[in-house]
């Protein structure tokens, strides 16, 4: 799994590509915590590029929104591929997660 | 967990060559992955030493994978349900994995291996009997 950072005005965009599982969620929940803290609380998360996540990836989506929207941001997804989804959707994460087709709707949404 | 890549990708791979389409073959990876991290996690308790074994075995209709441990005996079947609906503030993470390994197989089965170990056997649909059986429809 690799990461990039993109800043659009006020909005955090986190690239991220390959894999989110067990063995490198912790590296992404870094990332996007790292972010939050550095006061950057509007974050979406660019999913377009992960072809899998497991529930070690929906963990860190959970914490990091939790993180963003206790100090009046949010997380938003962007792009997730119809796999990915099926999971968002399965674990009951769609009625929490504001989810985009694209980056810049996701970006867009934020005002 | 560096060996999870590899695990997975054996279990896949079963999968790739009995047939099996790009949603069976997601299916298949989340399951093996979501249950050797809990095997990693909470049998092993993330110690560097444990072993997992992962055969498949492929008939005409279904993929079957049998994930081996020597672990604490655990039966998921007794695991309560996740919290998929409270609000954000509320919702807890954790069970999901074993939530979605059900969700996603057509059939999860856990034996134990006497007082320590477990069998975990799940066996996923490929091929034409993923469509709906005569009579059904």
């Amino acid at each position: 799994m690799e990461t990039s950072v993109e800043q659009r005005g006020d909005v955090i965009t986190v690239h991220v590509s390959g894999s989110v599982d067990g063995r490198t969620a912790d590296d992404l929940q870094h990332v996007l915590s790292r972010e939050v803290e550095a006061g950057h609380h509007k974050v979406v998360a660019d999913f377009g590029a992960v072809d899998y996540t497991s529930s070690a990836g929906l963990r860190v989506l959970l914490a990091t929104l939790k993180q963003a929207r206790s100090r009046g941001g949010d997380l938003r997804l962007a792009g997730p591929h119809p796999e990915v989804l099926k999971v968002l959707t399965l674990s009951g994460f769609t009625s929490i997660l504001r989810v985009f087709a694209t980056v810049d709707d996701a970006v867009a949404s934020f005002g | 967990m560096e060996h999870l890549p590899e695990l997975v990708e054996f279990a896949t791979q079963g999968g790739r060559e009995s047939g099996a389409d790009a949603e069976a073959l997601h299916d298949i990876r989340l399951a093996v992955s979501e249950v050797c991290t809990n095997v990693v996690e909470h049998g092993y308790r993330g110690e560097a030493r444990g072993s997992i074994t992962i055969e498949t075995t492929a008939t005409a209709e279904r993929l079957i994978v049998r994930i081996e441990d020597d672990a604490p005996v655990f039966d998921p079947s007794t695991l309560p349900a996740p919290d998929t609906g409270s609000d954000w503030e509320r919702r807890q993470p954790g069970k999901v994995g074993w939530h979605l390994v059900y969700r996603v197989m057509d059939e999860v089965r856990h034996e134990p291996r006497g007082d320590r170990g477990n069998v975990v056997i799940l066996a996923k649909r490929i091929g034409p009997a993923s469509a709906p059986a005569p009579g059904t429809g």
